[in-house]
């Protein structure tokens, strides 16, 4: 089946399988910053962004994003950048696995926290992250730099 | 999950002729059907139906089998409704990216035993309301023999419940319940829901009066907690028998402080 999204704000037409999940589609179109980690929607590398909103995109069959706006880290270019200074800067990157998903989903936290116009605590920047596992780092680096990144952003 | 053909109705006539087909099962947010690998011959998704949406009216808050836990996550109209105990629930359900793509009605739905969400709805007396079969309690549904082949449009939560609680013991903020007890009260009745049994939730009903007289009195709080608990629970790689039933015991216990006036 033929279906059409956006894929950092460009339109895009995919022929999909009725069972292909977004993961799939997305690695099969050069978004291989996308990472394939449980497959079961619990870690977190797989993180895309739809309509804003973080998703495991291992769980979401494409044609359930057709017409909607997809996000992965190449289109959040700048904010991944900056982000990534302040990890480099805490020492909380060890194989990168990860990142994608997390400048991901700490960007959307960024966005909503904006909307609130409210900075979340670290309690709430670990409750938002939940779903973003680390196998390397043991998370005080990223918290350190996630902090720092939301102080300086909001 | 592996789908051999897949149908996206416009209307609900068309979902539900479709769903009578041999072979045909309902996609909700797809997140179990996916854990679990099923092969579905003809799938039929439910997106395009309209039935993502939270909705105060006078007896009942609405809310559309199609709405997402993060959406029910993020509403004030359920923070406010009854204490929050459902808001509270869905919170600790995995993960924002999961919670974005899980529904009221795939929860709801797939009666199953590890299902938090289905406690706390139980405790609410939530009713369901089907394409076809119509109006009815979530208890009557958890009970009932066979599966349904019809369409869960709504659920609705009476506003006759004035507060609710949700307890639940999980190993990893990322994992399912061990066991889950949720409770709410109306003016004149105590409804307690456990869940995570690890079959699916049972609901008991307490008159208020009752159960404030039984308060202080030792061997009738030792009889409550033994209506609530004994022969209901089982062993299973998540814990024991006997974990569970210590724990839905503290849980029932810590509700009451909450809940009676």
């Amino acid at each position: 089946m033929k279906i059409g999204l956006y894929v950092n704000d460009r339109f895009l037409e995919w022929e999909v399988r009725a069972d292909e999940y977004l993961l799939e589609s997305l690695r099969t179109h050069h978004f291989t910053s996308v990472k394939k980690g449980c497959d079961t929607t619990a870690c977190g590398v797989c993180t895309v962004l739809q309509e804003g909103e973080p998703i495991a995109s291992c769980g979401l069959l494409t044609f359930m994003a057709e017409g909607k706006h997809i996000t992965t880290v190449e289109g959040i270019r700048d904010e991944a950048e900056k982000l990534a200074h302040f990890f480099g800067e805490e020492g909380a990157d060890q194989c990168g696995f990860c990142n994608p998903g997390l400048a991901l989903a700490v960007y959307a936290l960024k966005m909503e926290s904006q909307k609130k116009q409210q900075q979340p605590s670290l309690d709430e920047i670990k409750t938002y992250l939940i779903g973003n596992l680390c196998r390397c780092s043991g998370y005080v680096a990223q918290h350190k730099a996630i902090l720092k990144y939301l102080e300086v952003q909001l | 999950m592996r789908i051999h053909r897949l149908h996206q109705p416009q209307s609900l006539e068309e979902a539900q002729n479709l769903l009578n087909e041999p072979g045909a099962k309902i996609i909700g947010g797809g997140m179990w059907l996916k854990v679990t690998g099923t092969k579905i011959e003809e799938a039929i998704s439910l997106q395009h139906l309209k039935l993502k949406e939270i909705r105060e009216e006078e007896q009942y808050i609405k809310i559309g089998a199609m709405t997402s836990l993060r959406q029910i996550e993020t509403s004030q109209c359920l923070a406010d409704y009854a204490g929050g105990a459902l808001v509270a629930t869905v919170r600790l359900i995995r993960s924002i990216q999961f919670r974005n793509l899980a529904t009221l009605g795939g929860s709801v739905a797939g009666r199953y035993g590890f299902s938090d969400i289905t406690t706390t709805l139980l405790a609410l007396n939530a009713r369901l309301v089907w394409q076809h079969s119509g109006e009815e309690s979530l208890e009557d549904f958890l009970e009932s023999a066979h599966a349904k082949q019809d369409i869960l449009l709504y659920i609705l939560l009476p506003k006759v419940i004035l507060q609710s609680v949700f307890y639940c013991r999980k190993p990893t903020a990322l994992s399912f319940s061990i066991v889950n007890v949720a409770m709410a009260r109306t003016q004149g009745n105590l409804y307690i829901a456990i869940g995570a049994r690890p079959k699916r939730s049972i609901l008991f009903s307490f008159e208020l009066e009752a159960i404030n007289t039984w308060q202080n009195d030792e061997l009738q709080r030792a009889a409550f907690l033994e209506i609530i608990s004994l022969g209901l629970f089982g062993t299973n790689n998540g814990g024991s028998q006997a974990y569970r039933q210590t724990l839905a015991r503290v849980y029932a216990l810590r509700g009451l402080e909450v809940l009676l006036p």
